[in-house]
């Protein structure tokens, strides 16, 4: 008797605290109109540009702690803001899932995923070119400094497999590919923009994150790949950008279209905004936010 | 005693309940697994699963996970094969010629060694083999197989050694009185007593540290170059976990890519649970 009594208690408190899980998650979603406490909010996508606003983050919340400082009439409680990596694919997903409320995005949006989402809304924050980029010590510096889009073609799909075979005057190395990974934004910009129905090479190295790509062409001399121009100006002389087509990678030229490989910097989200959530992204949009995204090498939209 | 009885009850029902529960889990992944892959299974496109090219992207897309199967082989099989006179050696060292606290406390290192997180292997391999092997004039690029075996040998030898230190263990335990009474020397009743009384153990050690090694996937993915191509010693490669760490994130929600990656991951589920079954197998044969 005793057991059946333990055992049974056992299952009731189970049951009882996946009742309260429940609970707690009704309560979230039910009344939009009062403000509700908003709990943690989560932000998923581009780790590239997770870096930037967790910078503007932890000022945010150093500067007020709880949302009621933001706003008197928020509720008492403290600011909690989580950035989750994963990729800008992940960060559309998350959105879509409604697992975050943000999803930081580094290409355009497909008609396609604009249809999952059961209200679409994004603001763009600035913009981000894929800059091809190689070792400071590569004698290509001094040989040439443009890459016609066809060179790059012939360099990214594997057909120049030698460096003397761009440019004799080059010594006879390997060339060393560095790209992302092939589902990803970036690669799927550069594709676009650069390769159009020609395959990159599968003898590239891939790398799994911006960073990664960037350290990789510091390290080797031989190596080039396309590095995000944020990234690049964080690194600045440890890796040199070349120009495309005769177009250098400026801020001028980026923003003006002029330079082909280029991509958004987006915030997407899904149907209304909670308060909160709306001052979230007031913030982001902000002068505060801006500096921080010219701060850190990429172009803001203002 | 009748309170006894009733407790004895309760804890037998709950260590009943809970194995079956974690039963339950491992059902659950693996149906899952199933689950996720049967629309690329079914899809026009399963059959380019056995070939080279992997262009999950393209039109028409392609799917060959040979490349990735043979590169989490090639490399786990090779690790376990360098780790495997080490971690027989240092076992050996560590149940002879240790006693006491000095044993206890060797032991319990090389158990540390196992619980370092592997991404701390990966940054050790891509600084301490990467980078140097950069610099030789064998390869353009330091990311290879190469650098992959030799990082996931070493974290494969603390699996071996706790598993074989235990066999000779037991070995010393049963033998090692007759051994010291018939005046056979340390190093004999190593070579002929230990070694040959735990053959099926030091198999089944083996297999363990080897399905460890092919599921291992962050420290691989940082040093191997992630490229699918055919596995060659000095170039780089690409294996099945790392691909799925390295694509899963990015490859669109139910797309072919996304069903195919979930095939890749069923692939090396089966891998590992064959392993597994292997190794309780060769276990109950060792206790007989």
């Amino acid at each position: 008797m005793l057991l059946k009594k333990i055992i049974s208690l056992f299952l009731a408190i189970i049951f009882m605290l996946g009742a309260a899980g429940c609970a707690g998650d009704n309560k979230r979603e039910k009344n939009d109109n009062a403000i509700d406490p908003i709990g943690q909010i989560i932000i998923t996508g581009s780790p590239t540009l997770g870096q930037v606003l967790t910078q503007l983050i932890l000022e945010f919340t150093d500067e007020y702690g709880t949302w009621n400082r933001v706003d008197p009439l928020f509720p008492n409680e403290p600011i909690d803001i989580v950035i989750n990596g994963g990729g800008s694919t992940a960060g559309v997903l998350a959105v879509i899932d409604k697992t975050a409320s943000f999803g930081l995005i580094s290409r355009n949006v497909s008609e396609d995923e604009k249809t999952k989402l059961d209200r679409f809304g994004q603001s763009q924050l600035g913009v981000d070119a894929l800059t091809i980029s190689v070792n400071p010590h590569n004698p290509i510096l001094e040989i040439q400094q443009d890459l016609s889009q066809d060179e790059l073609i012939k360099l990214f799909s594997g057909e120049f497999t030698h460096w003397d075979d761009l440019n004799p005057a080059l010594p006879h190395e390997e060339i060393v590919l560095v790209t992302r990974d092939i589902g990803g934004g970036a690669h799927e910009v550069f594709q676009q923009t650069i390769m159009s129905e020609i395959e990159v090479s599968l003898n590239t190295i891939q790398a799994p994150s911006m960073g990664a790509l960037v350290t990789k062409i510091i390290d080797n001399e031989r190596a080039i790949g396309y590095a995000s121009f944020g990234v690049v100006n964080q690194h600045e002389g440890a890796i040199i950008p070349l120009s495309v087509q005769g177009v250098t990678p400026t801020k001028e030229h980026i923003l003006s279209g002029d330079y082909a490989i280029s991509r958004p910097i987006l915030i997407l989200y899904n149907g209304l905004l909670k308060p909160q959530e709306q001052a979230l992204l007031d913030l982001f949009l902000s002068d505060q936010g801006m500096r921080i995204i010219e701060a850190r090498g990429f172009i803001p939209i203002r | 005693m009748k309170k006894y009885d009733d407790l004895n009850k309760f804890v037998k029902h709950l260590s009943r309940f809970v194995s079956f529960f974690v039963f339950l889990i491992l059902s659950f992944i693996v149906l899952y697994v199933l689950i996720e892959s049967v629309p690329f299974i079914r899809s026009e496109f399963s059959r380019s699963f056995v070939s080279l090219s992997w262009r999950p992207l393209s039109t028409p897309p392609s799917f060959g996970i040979l490349p990735m199967l043979l590169g989490t082989l090639y490399v786990a099989i090779f690790a376990s094969l360098i780790a495997f006179p080490v971690a027989v050696g240092c076992a050996g060292a560590i149940s002879s010629c240790f006693t006491g606290k000095t044993k206890h406390m060797l032991l319990g290192l090389i158990d540390m060694l196992a619980g370092i997180p592997s991404v701390v292997y990966g940054l050790l391999g891509f600084y301490i083999l990467v980078k140097p092997l950069e610099k030789t004039a064998l390869m353009a690029t330091g990311e290879s197989i190469l650098a992959a075996i030799i990082t996931l040998a070493l974290m494969i030898v603390p699996y071996m050694v706790s598993a074989f230190a235990k066999a000779f263990e037991r070995t010393n335990e049963n033998y090692q009185m007759s051994a010291k009474a018939l005046g056979v020397s340390q190093w004999y009743s190593l070579t002929h007593l230990s070694l040959a009384h735990c053959k099926l153990d030091l198999l089944s050690g083996f297999l363990v540290a080897l399905s460890k090694a092919l599921g291992e996937t962050m420290a691989v993915m940082m040093v191997i170059g992630n490229s699918p191509l055919l596995p060659k010693l000095l170039g780089k490669g690409i294996t099945i976990s790392s691909l799925i760490a390295l694509e899963m994130g990015s490859a669109k929600l139910g797309s072919l890519h996304y069903h195919a990656l979930y095939t890749a991951g069923m692939l090396l589920l089966v891998l590992l649970l064959s392993i597994n079954g292997l190794v309780r197998l060769i276990e109950r044969r060792a206790k007989k």
